[in-house]
């Protein structure tokens, strides 16, 4: 049993396919839109806008923390967005694309990608608005930029993993879809996104030790307000199984693509 | 397991495509589809064998024991009627489907294999025909450059010329569709597959098409195949015919009268 059939792309029409998917997600659906582009700003601006009002409110007031809780808050959120997005967007690339991979057979390595950078894309503007926000009620965070960066890769590498590994299986039975969209929803409780890890207790602090996400989100934020990290050793090890299971996720989905959209498309 | 070759004689000829000894089986039942699915998955994760050569509860061959060649400087039609395997057989041949048993090897330097399926899928309605250009030939696999070359064809073999710049989403259905064909013929493809092309209602496009075909595939390193209902054009378009039934061959033929009226008699 074999096969040698294959069309052999160039670097250039690649790049060339990643800017069309990239634009197309970003811009295309946004032309039906009188403010367009604009979109991609004021939504990201009108969340911040929110969780301000929320706090002039005192509706926001947890007591002393290390710092203001908002600019704790915001990150949190706004990293979490950009996991459950990314996951998002990932489990649905067989719905997005269907016929358009099967047909065409593009190479998956590039839609892979491109989710990566409209994810990244996407994070990008809010934190903006953050580190705004932030220069302006006077936290600096340029100390620990680089190490935010260098853990916003794993953060995103991990929920593109589960994203591909639903995607998979969702094309086959819905069933996997429906439940692990619910099942994040508990994810984000059960990880430190609008809670800081010290304040967990009991069951709750037992599954944030083994959560991955714990680690991650936690030293983000760490090195963000130059607080003191968390458990670095662990961490690192996160990051370790995090790189080595997206590469076999990628490896797996990337094999077994057409196998599986034979399936979907009964 | 049964298996279907019919050789056919081909002195001068490269066999551009070898298929030899095919079976692709499907489920009849979707739950089953979809825990056998799993199951291979789950397999094929473990780096475990998947029960591919074997039919399954439900499963059934549509393709049973295949074995052929498409030679290059040939337009191939291949003829069936609803269920006789050659919508799947074509899509195995251009390596949308993979196959459960045997071989489908490209000869020669084969470096563009282009497929007309769902020719209107990628589309995107916000867009305007020229951004849809642009947009559906990195899907075909070109460079910005590339398309750009070939832009002037397009615009003027679909007829759109004065809407190109309007969203697609105000296109009728038919400039859709021949926007989207124009594209695909104008890619400089070694081997094209099309399944039911042809079946939108335009006689002068579609006449300009088979034109564009004749003239791109009926030469040396090219093939053309094709699966159709629409008999009329064969005589005019095909070198030869290839008739399946229950997922075998019949007969394969370069009488294409011969074909044609074989094919009839399936049909009744």
């Amino acid at each position: 049993m074999g096969n040698n059939i294959g069309n052999k792309t160039s670097k250039r029409s690649n790049l060339f396919l990643l800017n069309q998917l990239i634009n197309l997600r970003l811009t295309a659906d946004l032309k039906k839109s009188f403010l367009g582009v604009l979109w991609l700003i004021l939504l990201p601006l009108s969340s911040m806008v929110i969780w301000l009002l929320m706090k002039n409110a005192k509706v926001l007031d947890p007591g002393e923390t290390v710092v203001p809780y908002l600019a704790f808050i915001i990150i949190g959120t706004t990293l979490w967005t950009a996991f459950y997005d990314l996951y998002r967007s990932c489990s649905q690339i067989f719905a997005n694309y269907s016929k358009i991979l099967l047909v065409n057979k593009l190479p998956m390595h590039i839609v892979i990608l491109s989710e990566l950078v409209i994810a990244f894309i996407k994070f990008s503007i809010p934190f903006v608005f953050i580190i705004i926000y932030y220069w302006i009620t006077g936290i600096s965070v340029w100390t620990g930029l680089f190490g935010f960066l260098a853990l916003l890769v794993p953060w995103m590498l991990l929920s593109s993993a589960i994203g591909l590994t639903i995607g998979l299986l969702t094309a086959i039975a819905k069933d996997f879809s429906l439940l692990t969209d619910n099942l994040m929803r508990l994810v984000m409780l059960v990880s430190p996104v609008i809670y800081d890890i010290s304040s967990a207790q009991g069951m709750l602090a037992t599954i944030l030790k083994y959560n991955p996400l714990t680690y991650l989100i936690t030293n983000m934020r760490a090195f963000l307000f130059g607080t003191e990290l968390y458990n670095m050793q662990a961490t690192l090890f996160v990051v370790f199984l995090v790189l080595l299971f997206f590469i076999i996720v990628c490896r797996f989905f990337m094999v077994n693509t057409h196998r599986i959209l034979e399936r979907a498309q009964l | 397991m049964n298996s279907s070759t019919h050789k056919i004689d081909s002195k001068d000829r490269l066999s551009i495509i070898n298929v030899d000894g095919l079976y692709k089986k499907f489920s009849k039942d979707l739950k089953a589809n979809m825990l056998y699915g799993i199951q291979d998955l789950s397999k094929a994760f473990f780096g475990m064998k998947t029960n591919s050569e074997v039919l399954r509860k439900s499963e059934f061959w549509a393709l049973e024991g295949l074995s052929l060649d498409i030679y290059d400087n040939e337009i191939t039609a291949l003829l069936g009627t609803n269920g006789s395997g050659k919508t799947t057989l074509i899509r195995v041949m251009s390596g949308i489907y993979e196959m459960d048993k045997g071989s489908v090897v490209y000869n020669g330097a084969i470096k563009k294999v282009v497929s007309i399926f769902a020719i209107k899928s990628g589309l995107h309605p916000t867009l305007t025909g020229r951004e849809n250009i642009y947009l559906k030939g990195a899907f075909y696999g070109l460079s910005k450059d590339e398309i750009g070359g070939l832009m002037d064809f397009i615009i003027e073999f679909s007829g759109v010329q004065e809407f190109i710049d309007a969203p697609l989403g105000n296109y009728s259905s038919g400039m859709k569709t021949r926007l989207a064909m124009s594209i695909a013929l104008s890619i400089d493809a070694d081997i094209m597959f099309i399944d039911e092309g042809f079946s939108f209602s335009d006689p002068g496009f579609k006449q300009r098409c088979f034109d564009l075909l004749i003239n791109k595939y009926k030469r040396k390193g090219k093939a053309l195949i094709y699966t159709t209902h629409q008999i009329g054009k064969i005589k005019e378009l095909c070198d030869r015919v290839i008739l399946l039934n229950e997922g075998k061959i019949v007969s394969s033929t370069r009488d294409v009268n011969k074909g044609v009226v074989e094919y009839l008699k399936y049909c009744k």
